[in-house]
């Protein structure tokens, strides 16, 4: 347990791949604003993928802004659970990876495709690996975090 | 459902938008892309004397753009062509097919002129014109408009000042020949950006996720994967010279580039490379972010330089110097002109220089073979057209004809033709001739038969000969038509071939054609294309006098060029495996099925 999705992005070559499958595999449409994964053009030559840390990266903040106690953590994987969530979007506000998409009035996020992440399957680059959260070093999520940060607004899906 | 039927129409005479329903029949029988694209140009493009006056510009992604088709990233434009006089496709990898999809519009066409700089900005059902300043580069621009998360394609000051060969930077990516970012200009268009939340519906989702792996799996495990993304498109350049003698270089004075060590991504690619890039869907990128971190260029940061470029801002301009040819490839990027046809005008300038047919008191300064300095002052004085820049804007024709110099023109149609010396390949010869669009190696996409000898169901092709050569070119023209109809890229034709098409296409629209139909829909659009240069008064298919007079002056393929006769008699047997007539004419029978297809494009 504790295998989480690792992005890369000095390897990522934006070809959005990961956005394009992850969106197939879960709505079973593409659509790369409702992909668990969304890679971030944070320059010409920059291209920050972002998705759930299932709390390696962060302090879990979706689980405890959750009003309705529709996130848990669980021997370190986040699940929504979408019968409780109300589609307030509270989580998606808080989550520093902008990790969380808002439609059909349900919060979703990486569910780590069942063990078998699609994202990960399809990333030519190895620009996304499947590791264990504990031993990521806390820089790499540190960076991506000052990325999200700064475009935010360009990539939240709150519909 | 994954067609919506719809196209999107933006008048900037009057400001307004519309809303057009596609014919139905018309989308289901062309697909996408370059079928499509060639129906709507059939039907929608003025015959225009003038293309800088008067001219449509038609934007069609791939009907596979915008699903995870692995290298299904190509979206195409449409126009007349400035450099050219006639059909224009322009194809580019950035993801603006995608949102345009997204938002549910098979196609978006743009009229009329706008009167002052503007933008169309695109957000879901949102449409709405912005003024635009003048004067940022490509880049640049590219930048400030994709802020609020935008897809892009827009020019730079080349296509504001209508050089005749700007092209249209996309999302990192260039719809780069044949003059688009002109056409841009003269419409006072800066830049298209659009975004869009909307769904993308293929037909089968679950076969579609399957033959996404399927296919990405082939395409990794294919031989040529290591190489192709470790040094990009350039990687066999030192084979392209050493073993056959074909790489054209000093304005096609010779076939093999003596400095060429410098400029093989074998020896720039570790030193210089510091990530790969690629197209959207791309798994197996060429694109390699190039970076000098020192010294004269220090500073200069591209995607590239890929093998094109390596030809027309290095051996045929005859600078061997890696870093001054990254910096003009970076100038073009920024500038917004097509790095091809920009080499080209300039090896012709400098031959012409070192013939004595120009001077210094023409130039403004010396313009010699491997004058680094020279060739960044020209390339400069093209995009704002100063000086004797003003000139060479118009376009390697253009500039001969004024300056009497046609004899040591290489151009086919207006069009610089890229590296591949077609004396010494026959069959690119001919796809150089017949090529809709002017010169260009991605119409037939040939080389590569003609080089090894054998592909697909291709072998024993003698690069020398004139035999099985229109056929070849003919089937491999309407091949390449269907993958840019599917938004494929070409670069993974060796991987898809032909039989890998029809599952694919299936999956993603539903709609079930076999390869033979596939290649039929192919061959329509090079009908439509060809009457459409027909309707502009261009009819010729022929070669620059370099092609019939100077043989290749050494290497491997010495001594060899194209006769006239050896032109014409391939042109021949294309044409007749075209069903066209001697002259080069689609019969009444084609003319007329185009003509009922395109009869209605959109209801009401
Ligand atoms: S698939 Fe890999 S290389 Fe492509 S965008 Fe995603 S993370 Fe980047
Ligand atoms: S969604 Fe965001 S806040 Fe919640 S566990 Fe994942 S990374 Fe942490």
């Amino acid at each position: 347990m504790g295998l989480i999705v690792v992005s890369h992005p000095e390897k990522c070559t934006h070809c959005r791949e990961c956005e394009l499958a992850c969106s197939l595999h879960h709505e079973k449409k593409v659509n790369p604003k409702k992909s668990r994964i969304r890679v971030i053009r944070a320059s010409y030559d920059l291209s920050v993928p972002s998705l759930c840390t299932h709390g390696y990266g962060c302090a879990l903040e979706c689980v405890d802004s959750c009003p309705m106690g529709a996130i848990e953590e669980n021997n370190g994987f986040v699940g929504i659970d979408e019968e409780l969530c109300d589609g307030c979007g509270a989580c998606v506000d808080v989550c520093p990876f902008n990790a969380i998409r808002l439609f059909d009035g349900k919060a979703k996020k990486c569910d780590l495709c069942g063990g078998e992440p699609v994202c990960v399957s399809l990333c030519s680059q190895g620009a996304l690996t499947f590791e264990e959260g504990k031993t990521v070093d806390k820089r790499v999520f540190n960076e991506i975090k000052k990325v999200v940060e700064e475009r935010r607004e360009d990539y939240v899906l709150q519909i | 459902m994954y067609y919506r039927y719809k196209a999107l129409i933006v008048d900037l005479d009057s400001k307004e938008f519309s809303v057009k329903e596609l014919n139905k029949d018309l989308v289901r029988k062309t697909l996408g892309g370059c079928a499509l694209g060639a129906a709507l140009m059939y039907r929608l493009a003025p015959k225009t004397p003038d293309p800088l006056k008067e001219n449509v510009v038609i934007m069609a992604p791939g009907a596979l753009t915008g699903t995870p088709v692995p290298t299904a990233s190509k979206t195409s434009f449409f126009t007349i062509s400035p450099l050219t006089g006639g059909w224009l496709e322009s194809v580019a990898g950035g993801s603006i097919g995608l949102e345009l999809r997204s938002c549910g519009f098979e196609a978006l066409v743009i009229k009329g002129k706008s009167e002052a700089p503007c933008i169309i900005r695109i957000t879901d059902q949102n449409f709405s014109f912005e003024d635009s300043d003048w004067g940022s580069d490509a880049l640049d621009a590219a930048e400030k408009l994709s802020k609020g998360g935008y897809s892009t394609a827009c020019i730079g000051q080349a296509g504001e000042n209508l050089v005749r060969f700007a092209g249209v930077e996309c999302d990192g990516r260039q719809a780069g020949r044949g003059g688009l970012g002109a056409i841009f200009g003269s419409k006072n268009l800066k830049g298209i950006a659009i975004k869009s939340t909307g769904d993308i519906e293929p037909e089968s989702p679950e076969v579609l996720e399957r033959l996404v792996k399927k296919w990405y799996d082939a395409l990794l495990q294919h031989s040529s994967y290591r190489d192709d993304t470790k040094y990009g498109s350039g990687e066999f350049l030192e084979w392209m010279n050493s073993e056959r003698g074909t790489f054209p270089t000093k304005n096609w004075q010779l076939s093999v580039f003596e400095n060429r060590k410098q400029i093989d991504p074998y020896y720039w690619a570790p030193k210089y490379s510091v990530k790969n890039n690629g197209c959207i869907s791309c798994v197996k990128p060429c694109g390699k972010m190039f970076v000098i971190k020192e010294g004269k260029y220090s500073g200069t940061k591209i995607d590239g330089p890929e093998y094109e470029t390596l030809y027309a801002l290095g051996g045929n301009v005859f600078n061997g110097n890696i870093e001054a040819l990254a910096r003009a490839n970076e100038l073009c990027d920024r500038y917004g002109i097509d790095t091809i046809s920009t080499g080209g005008t300039i090896a012709f300038a400098m031959e012409l220089y070192e013939r004595n047919i120009i001077t210094k008191d023409d130039v403004g300064y010396e313009l010699r073979f491997g004058d680094e300095d020279a060739l960044l002052k020209t390339i400069e004085q093209i995009a704002i057209r100063e000086g004797f820049g003003n000139l060479l804007a118009e376009g390697t024709a253009r500039a001969s004809e004024h300056l009497g110099a046609q004899r040591y023109a290489v151009h086919v149609k207006g069009m610089d033709p890229p590296a591949y010396d077609a004396r010494g390949l026959k069959g690119m010869a001919l796809a150089y001739a017949t090529s809709p669009r002017g010169a260009c190696h991605l119409r037939a996409g040939v080389y590569g038969i003609e080089l090894t000898g054998k592909w697909w169901k291709y072998s024993d092709i003698d690069r020398y000969s004139t035999e099985k050569k229109g056929d070849m070119v003919a089937t491999m023209e309407d091949l390449m038509s269907v993958y840019d109809t599917l938004g494929i890229c070409k670069f993974s034709r060796h991987v898809y071939f032909a039989e890998g098409l029809p599952e694919l296409v299936e999956a993603v629209t539903g709609i079930k054609y076999s390869v033979e139909e596939l290649f039929a829909i192919g061959a329509n659009a090079n009908w439509m294309k060809k009457l459409i240069n027909m309707r502009q008064g261009i009819s010729k298919d022929s070669l620059p006098p370099r092609m019939f007079l100077d043989p290749i002056a050494e290497g491997p393929s010495k001594g060899a060029r194209v006769t006239e006769e050896e032109l014409s008699i391939m042109l021949k047997d294309y044409y007749r495996a075209r069903g066209w007539s001697e002259e080069g004419e689609p019969s009444k029978e084609q003319i007329n099925e185009v003509d009922d297809l395109t009869k209605e494009v959109f209801y009401g």
